[in-house]
């Protein structure tokens, strides 16, 4: 069943891009703008995972080398970054479990300022307080 | 550095991550268990690890899901206010337990997971009673989806949200608490009481659930309950683990799967009491 789109082209609908196929007579499934976020919010989680699992990767081929750095506690972020130029297999693995537990709290990030760029107001303000508790939870943990 | 227990533990997360993604659970609920009773893991580190594994496996998840646009990304951020705190407030609890009441806890966690994996949410579309009156803010949460094997459009509503908040909080402190992700408690309830057809809930508790797990992991992580050898191996095979299950899933007989499991998770309750009276099997 066509749609009759008069003297215009008929447009592309936007949910085609995000790969979910082909479309019943009742228009996209959400609007692009919402579609777009979700495929930014998505390849920021990938990204992060992977960048993790790279790491860590790293941290465990230097620990086989230098296995006499191996920590069981995970160095004070300043610190993270000096033992990584000496070599220190785990504080790749410390970096890397850092960039994980920092993913999703980019996730929030980004998807408030979607948000707010979309005039979500409640939205915005919603992701915004999930932001405020993570923060939160870094601040009580360390008192 | 001990090889021997690395590779014990990267095999303990593939397990726990193959497991539970073919069943349904996030990894955690088999990982903390084995680590503790079989490997000799601090429970505290064991649950720190697991709650860095979620949030691996939650986010790969996500991912996939956000691509198949199955998530309600807005549902999901209003449930994450709930379950943040809950996960904060589990985490901190836990600190103060000992390990024996931890692993007594934790112990009837997996009695109440066993005991579920019998009675299984089936994994259908759930027909959804369209709600007319939702408006305003309930009505910014109705949306839709296209459904993957039947490829019809399915527009739903959400109902119950407080309800729904009040169950996120729970499930975010059993997160916090036990370092599992929470959505054995989470999808039911969007499924049963909220209207949320089956797979947008497990799209959506998987969104959430990585929130939820970083809540309580800073928690964790900044009282030193973050083992980089024990949360780094466990982290990577919970992810190869559960990046192997959509290969298998197709060839395996997923109810018999779910009572095996069932009997493992109960087998497991039991060692985990006596270890909470600090007896020992092995």
């Amino acid at each position: 069943m066509g749609r009759d789109y008069g003297n215009r082209p008929p447009r592309k609908p936007a949910v085609e891009e995000a790969g979910a196929g082909p479309l019943g007579d009742n228009g996209p499934l959400a609007p692009a703008a919402d579609l777009r976020l979700e495929k930014f919010i998505s390849q920021v989680l990938r990204t992060g995972v992977l960048t993790c699992l790279f790491l860590v990767g790293i941290g465990f081929i230097l620990l086989a080398f230098h296995p006499a750095g191996a920590m069981h506690m995970v160095l004070p972020f300043r610190e993270i970054f000096p033992a990584m130029i000496r070599g220190q297999g785990t504080a790749f693995i410390d970096l890397g479990i850092l960039v994980l537990l920092a993913t999703p709290l980019a996730r929030v990030v980004i998807t408030g300022i979607g948000f707010a760029w979309q005039r979500e107001w409640p939205f915005a303000l919603i992701s915004l307080a999930v932001l405020l508790i993570l923060v939160a939870s870094i601040i009580i943990g360390s008192h | 550095m001990d090889w021997l227990m690395t590779a014990a533990i990267l095999v303990t997360g593939i397990g726990g991550g193959l497991l539970g993604a073919l069943v349904g659970l996030g990894g955690g609920i088999l990982v903390v268990p084995i680590l503790t009773l079989l490997l000799g893991v601090p429970i505290h580190h064991a649950i720190g690890a697991s709650l860095v594994a979620v949030a691996a496996t939650s986010s790969t998840a996500a991912s996939t899901y956000l691509d198949r646009h199955l998530t309600n990304v807005r549902l999901g951020m209003t449930m994450e206010t709930a379950t943040t705190i809950g996960g904060i407030l589990g985490g901190l609890t836990a600190a103060l337990l000992n390990r024996e009441i931890l692993s007594g806890i934790f112990a009837l966690a997996l009695v109440g997971m066993g005991i579920s994996m019998f009675y299984k949410v089936k994994d259908e579309g759930t027909a959804i009673a369209l709600n007319p009156q939702a408006s305003g803010f309930m009505a910014k949460l109705a949306a839709a989806y296209q459904d993957p094997y039947t490829h019809q459009r399915v527009d739903y509503q959400v109902r119950r949200l407080p309800l729904g908040l009040g169950l996120s909080f729970i499930a975010g402190n059993l997160s916090g608490l036990l370092g599992i992700g929470g959505g054995a408690i989470k999808v039911p309830a969007m499924v049963l009481l909220m209207g949320v057809p089956m797979r947008v809930a497990s799209a959506t508790s998987n969104f959430m659930i990585g929130v939820t797990a970083v809540a309580s992991a800073y928690i964790y992580y900044t009282r030193g309950f973050v083992d980089p050898l024990v949360a780094g191996p466990v982290a990577v095979g919970i992810f190869l683990g559960a990046s192997l299950t959509p290969r298998l899933a197709g060839k395996i007989d997923s109810k018999a799967i779910t009572k095996i499991m069932a009997v493992i998770l109960l087998v497991m309750a039991v060692e985990m009491a006596l270890s909470a009276f600090g007896i020992r099997i092995h």
